[in-house]
């Protein structure tokens, strides 16, 4: 609490709001902790300051790893368990895109969205076994 | 894998901060990978009049 009452009289002194990412929450051993969005949000509450995001699913951290590889949207892929942070914004970077289903995801999921995966697989490991079909 | 082969939202936050305003000071909520990849590009902590409140995980 200390910590927020700080960085909320910070904000208010002029210190731009930035969060590394987006998540609510993510899983701890007994159940789940608030994460980076859920942290933030009494900060912007307080100081009516709205903070920017920088990772998923901004794409800009998409272009920053594009160019870091020196690589053509056309020629990535992103591949992910969540439609609202890998997939979106591996779709809004102009990337094909892979949603696994064995994290967060299941086929149902797909439902609730207006876009869709390129390609939804049971988990990384289908990739090698493709890749490997197509070999042989 | 080396961790070169890793870009996690830590690095991006670090990669933003350093194009938008290298040398800039932070008072940072988060942990060691955030506050190393901050580091890693000249940002300096500072917890009384910084540039930027930069939150990651509790």
């Amino acid at each position: 609490m200390d910590t927020l009452t700080k960085a909320t009289n910070l904000v208010l002194k002029g210190a731009k709001l930035t969060g590394a990412n987006s998540n609510v929450s993510g899983p701890i051993e007994n159940g789940i902790a608030p994460a980076c969005r859920a942290l933030i949000a009494p900060i912007e509450m307080a100081t009516g300051i709205q903070a920017y995001f920088c990772g998923k699913p901004n794409p800009l951290m998409m272009r920053t790893g594009l160019n870091m590889l020196g690589c053509h949207s056309a020629e990535a892929v992103m591949v992910g368990d969540r439609m609202d942070t890998d997939v979106i914004s591996g779709m809004e970077s102009g990337m094909s895109t892979v949603l696994v289903l064995s994290g967060c995801s299941t086929k149902d999921t797909l439902k609730t969205y207006a876009y869709l995966p390129t390609m939804v697989l049971n988990g990384v490991g289908d990739i090698a076994s493709m890749a490997k079909a197509k070999e042989e | 894998m080396p961790e070169e082969h890793f870009y996690t939202s830590a690095l991006a936050t670090a990669t933003f901060l350093k194009e938008q305003a290298a040398g800039c000071s932070a008072f940072v909520i988060g942990e060691a990978d955030l506050l190393n990849a901050l580091y890693d590009v000249g940002i300096t902590m500072n917890d009384v009049n910084p540039d930027y409140v930069v939150v990651g995980e509790g």
